[in-house]
């Protein structure tokens, strides 16, 4: 009977499985980031969440991966609550996939509301910096891109309390033009990348679908003031380098903006010490073995 | 919302007065406030969401509004003057956002404050203009505003029902912090996912309209519901959101709701 549920079901339906990251547990929690009710709000409620709504929005999941939905459904508004749901998933996973957590202690109640006040420290070494953990191919290429690692862990984690809603703040390797498609992936700079709501860093270069779409519209357009419309359809030259449609992004690290993931242990007012504990969380080991290698010509960009 | 002037008064010569002031953003002190922190609102808040959505919230963004406008022109303005005033600055995004985060929570806070006991409904000229414009019962339309923010509000935002200056009354949804008031910083389409061609030809008609300058805009909102995490996660988790909006849209203060309708007098 059991048997022939399940042999009826696989026949039906190819459903999203909730997604398992080994070092996340039920019983523990991220030791010195997030408490056991803090990580089950911020990854198990939600990976399941996710997961069940895409079952919902999907009609056929045809064994496709969220990375194929993510690219190919980006500029198909009928398919949108796919496409949300598969980056939502894809984007919470690979940001829980470098936590492992560290030795300090999660913070027994929510930071009070003196935390606003607080003056920035003027450290300038930090616990867990990747030169620490051994990462040295990442340390070098996270001088050689951002100056210092203070500069990089700033504009990393600046960046992220920047976004006010739900986001998560990527570190991106921009692959390099590769004039021949078997050569191995190489990259130039790294870049730190802000997405919103189910923004995703594989299709930055949204430019393009506005433009497609304005042009399809250009004809029904003809009631709107002759500049309004010009506008629109001119990219400018910072537009026309960063969104390439050409360039290509590979993300090595991704940190959670969410509310959902520090507003139960860290209460509304301790976004920033969130922060603080996450930079000491990261395994750079991780992040170092999602970094292709360095592309030895030098190429104009900025 | 309640200010705090510190005012300083200086005379200078005969009859001219001089006075310097500076505001301070505290969090409004509500009617019954005591009863809330033990209590919550019923079959809304527990005690600890409540805190969590209007204690806390309120307090992070009054405070963090001061430090945004202390020193500033903006200084001893309301938060809804604010809104106002940086709605058409995108360099002054960070405080617009605080600004109009805490002017609709307190919009929220006030359509469902408790009423003792007492069962308030909707009036009688709020059900018509219900009736008139979707052709369906109040029941009805509550059942659409919970699925069209579950539909279009993917991450944090706001449910407002709002009547415009023709009087007609529409359901509205924004992303983050938009605010009812102006309609091009209403927010309403999430850019972020695939953006249908509808949506894009309303963008593209109200960034025309916002351009050629004075955009009159009489929107005024009858119901805010707070769409934030720190709204519902303490008490609806997660996957409680649309069941958060329902308790909210059954449970209303109409006193207040009633009152925002225009009656014409």
């Amino acid at each position: 009977m059991i048997l022939g549920r399940r042999v009826l079901s696989r026949t039906f339906k190819r459903m999203y499985i909730v997604p398992k990251l080994e070092q996340l547990s039920r019983e523990q929690g991220i030791p010195g980031v997030l408490s056991v009710e803090g990580l089950k709000c911020a990854w198990f409620d939600r990976a399941e969440h996710y997961v069940d709504r895409l079952n919902q929005v999907s009609t056929d999941s045809d064994g496709r991966s969220l990375e194929a939905n993510i690219r190919e459904l980006a500029d198909v508004s009928s398919k949108k609550q796919i496409y949300s749901y598969s980056s939502l998933l894809y984007n919470l996973k690979f940001a829980f996939s470098v936590l492992h957590g560290n030795s300090g202690t999660v913070a027994e109640r929510p930071i009070a509301s003196s935390g606003l006040l607080q003056t920035p420290k003027l450290t300038l070494e930090y616990a867990n910096e990747p030169l620490q953990t051994g990462n040295e191919r990442l340390h070098q290429a996270l001088l050689e891109s951002f100056g210092s690692i203070v500069e990089f862990r700033s504009l990393l984690l600046n960046s992220n309390l920047a976004i006010s809603g739900d986001g998560y703040t990527w570190l991106v390797a921009k692959k390099s033009n590769a004039k021949d498609a078997l050569m191995e992936t190489e990259f130039d700079k790294l870049f730190i990348l802000n997405t919103y709501n189910a923004g995703s860093p594989f299709t930055v270069d949204r430019t393009h679908h506005f433009q497609r779409a304005a042009q399809q519209n250009s004809s029904e357009l003809h009631h709107l003031p002759e500049e309004a419309t010009n506008k629109n359809t001119t990219t400018t030259v910072t537009d026309a380098a960063v969104y390439k449609k050409s360039t290509v992004y590979i993300p090595l690290l991704a940190i959670d903006a969410s509310p959902k993931t520090w507003l139960h242990d860290y209460g509304v007012f301790g976004k920033q010490e969130y922060l603080d504990k996450i930079w000491e969380s990261i395994e750079w080991g991780i992040v170092e073995s999602r970094l292709p290698k360095k592309s030895s010509r030098t190429s104009f960009m900025f | 919302m309640a200010k705090f002037f510190r005012i300083s008064t200086l005379k200078l010569g005969y009859m001219i007065k001089f006075a310097a002031r500076r505001a301070i953003h505290t969090v409004p002190r509500l009617p019954g406030i005591s009863k809330l922190e033990t209590e919550g609102i019923p079959n809304i808040f527990s005690a600890g969401g409540f805190k969590q959505c209007w204690l806390d919230q309120q307090k992070y963004l009054c405070d963090k509004l001061t430090l945004a406008t202390a020193g500033t022109a903006l200084e001893s303005y309301l938060p809804f003057h604010i809104v106002l005033n940086t709605a058409k600055k995108p360099f002054q995004t960070h405080i617009f956002n605080l600004a109009s985060a805490a002017h609709n929570n307190h919009l929220f806070i006030e359509n469902i404050l408790p009423t003792d006991g007492v069962e308030t409904k909707p009036s009688r000229l709020f059900e018509q203009r219900i009736r008139a414009q979707f052709d369906h019962s109040w029941e009805e339309v509550k059942e659409e505003m919970v699925r069209r923010s579950e539909q279009e509000v993917l991450g944090q935002g706001w449910l407002f029902l709002v009547e415009n200056a023709n009087k007609e009354v529409h359901i509205l949804t924004v992303q983050n912090n938009g605010t009812p008031y102006y309609f091009p910083r209403n927010q309403s389409i999430d850019f972020n996912a695939p953006v249908s061609t509808e949506d894009l030809d309303q963008f593209k008609e109200i960034e025309a309209l916002a351009s050629k300058g004075d955009v009159e805009d009489w929107t005024m909102p009858l119901i805010a519901v707070n769409l934030w995490d720190q709204a519902y996660l303490k008490d609806y988790g997660v996957a409680g959101r649309s069941k958060y909006v329902k308790n909210v849209l059954d449970n209303l203060n109409w006193i207040a709701i009633n009152k925002r309708l225009y009656s014409g007098n």
